[in-house]
């Protein structure tokens, strides 16, 4: 669960497990991961060290610095008519962060630890080996509540075409994308967007302002827009 | 008037009165005059139109052969101004020319196919790239020659006229680079079994991407085993690694699933009984 860790205690993160435990000399303090019964990570903290389990946009799995963007590959493709505009809920993938902390709750403190807790985080390239994008790959299907592992995100499919969309991929960029959680749970929510057909190949995806929902905290792991004040938009090209 | 018998009139005035030819003078001044503003001028020039795309140290020296080029044929105006014969000059600056320039010609060569590499931009400092089947990193370009660090470490130096002809493989000019592996499995084995059990690792493999989406296919038909095509996706900077650990993952998966890589055989009938020796001795005794 999101939040702080005392020691003594284990936290199941999906396929992993999390402990936090004095360590045999009896001062330091022992952290581990487990996945699948075998430790992933394992590491000692001093004595008053104090650690706390964050969401992150996927951006640092499998490697940090090669995606920018997600790509959500929907289960089951929507068709939008002319006109219309309809809103539905999916699921995107998140980056579990280990981390100690010395300051306050919306500092950032020393990583210590990134994992996925649920799947092999994998990669996708949308476009043109020369010119597209290197994005994180997530399938997901519309109304999916999300998870462990996962958040929520509310996308707006708006078609301004003259003809019905068919919809089967959504490109959300990492970029100005802002994460929220809720404390003592592993609920998370991503920033509201609206993809605005624009063609038969053409849309845009915007990001909505950064605002989070009433009992949750934001992220303080997130990519800042590339332009302050300008809402962050994705211009996808190559099909959707 | 023109210029010329202004000056030829200022000549016979002047020429007469101090009984010297300051025309001459005036005009070899004039020439050295011209040459100078023509030089700063073209000097300026040169600067501005290929300061964003030649780096300072190019630049600079060429600035400075153009200036001096266009001064030396300024002296040389000067001097048939003022009647010295420079038809001798021109020929021994000439013969003098073709030696240097032969004796030049490959630094010439270099020189020029530095500033052709630079306007043409085929690979940056620091990327990964193979010249003519040496492969390593772009450490430096100059002047003169490319230095490449190989992928053993050593640095390698090559003259820019061999880069400029030679096929450049550039490895980061994408964004991704596909992996390929032929893996032969023995004809007994269950051929779509194997295919599920490497798509299943590559599924498995982080960095494999999932598009463009990995393929295994029975490329050949081969003595001994049927050869299967493995071919996935990777981010560029990461082929090498990727493609290191992914073979052996292979092979033991394939192992462990029971299907077996076989060592070259082959099946040979003889169309005559073969009488075999239990030993030495028989066979010799026989």
């Amino acid at each position: 669960m999101y939040g702080p860790i005392t020691v003594g205690t284990a936290v199941e993160a999906g396929s992993s497990v999390l402990r936090l435990e004095r360590a045999s000399d009896g001062a330091m303090i022992k952290y581990t991961r487990s996945q699948e019964g075998s430790t992933a990570s394992s590491l000692l903290l001093s004595p008053s060290s104090k650690v706390r389990l964050l969401p992150s946009t996927p951006r640092l799995l499998p490697e940090q610095g090669i995606a920018s963007c997600i790509m959500t590959e929907l289960d089951q493709p929507i068709v939008v008519a002319p006109g219309e505009s309809v809103t539905v809920h999916i699921s995107v993938p998140v980056d579990v962060l280990v981390e100690s902390i010395a300051g306050g709750e919306d500092s950032r403190g020393t990583l210590i630890d990134v994992f996925s807790p649920i799947a092999t985080p994998k990669l996708a390239l949308y476009g043109e080996p020369t010119e597209g994008f290197m994005c994180r790959y997530w399938r997901t299907s519309i109304g999916d509540t999300g998870g462990v592992g996962t958040a929520r995100a509310r996308i707006t499919v708006r078609n301004e075409w003259e003809k019905p969309s068919r919809v089967g991929v959504i490109i959300l960029p990492l970029a100005g994308l802002r994460i929220y959680y809720k404390p003592g749970s592993w609920d998370a929510v991503v920033s509201d967007a609206v993809m605005s057909i624009g063609g038969a190949r053409v849309a845009d995806v915007t990001l909505g302002e950064p605002r989070p929902p009433e009992g949750y905290r934001a992220s303080p792991y997130f990519e800042p827009r590339k332009i302050p004040g300008v809402p962050p938009r994705f211009s996808m090209s190559w099909g959707y | 008037m023109p210029l010329h018998d202004a000056l030829n009139e200022t000549t016979g005035v002047v020429g007469a009165i101090f009984g010297v030819n300051y025309g001459a003078y005036l005009k070899a001044l004039l020439a050295i005059v011209v040459a100078v503003v023509v030089a700063f001028l073209l000097r300026k020039l040169v600067v501005a139109t290929l300061s964003g795309r030649l780096p300072r140290h190019i630049l600079t020296p060429l600035a400075r052969v153009v200036y001096y080029v266009v001064i030396f044929l300024g002296i040389i105006g000067a001097l048939a101004a003022l009647g010295i014969e420079t038809s001798g000059l021109l020929l021994a600056g000439g013969i003098a020319g073709i030696v240097i320039g032969f004796a030049s010609q490959t630094v010439v060569s270099n020189l020029l196919s530095g500033i052709f590499l630079y306007m043409d931009r085929p690979f940056m400092i620091g990327d990964p790239v193979d010249i003519d089947g040496v492969g390593g990193v772009v450490q430096d370009i100059t002047i003169f020659s490319t230095r490449i660090r190989r992928w053993d470490g050593v640095v390698m130096r090559i003259p820019n006229e061999q880069v400029f002809n030679s096929k450049i493989q550039r490895f980061n000019g994408s964004l991704v680079r596909r992996v390929e592996y032929r893996v032969g499995i023995s004809y007994g084995s269950d051929i779509s079994k194997a295919i599920n059990v490497i798509m299943k690792l590559l599924e498995s493999e982080p960095l494999v991407l999932v598009k463009p989406e990995p393929m295994v296919f029975v490329e050949d038909l081969g003595d001994s085993a049927v050869i299967l095509n493995v071919r996935f996706w990777v981010p560029s900077q990461y082929w090498f690694p990727v493609k290191a650990s992914v073979l052996g993952k292979i092979k033991e998966a394939l192992a462990s699933n029971g299907i077996e890589i076989p060592f070259p055989q082959r099946v040979v009938w003889f169309a005559n009984k073969l009488e075999t020796a239990s030993s030495p001795q028989d066979s010799e005794g026989s």
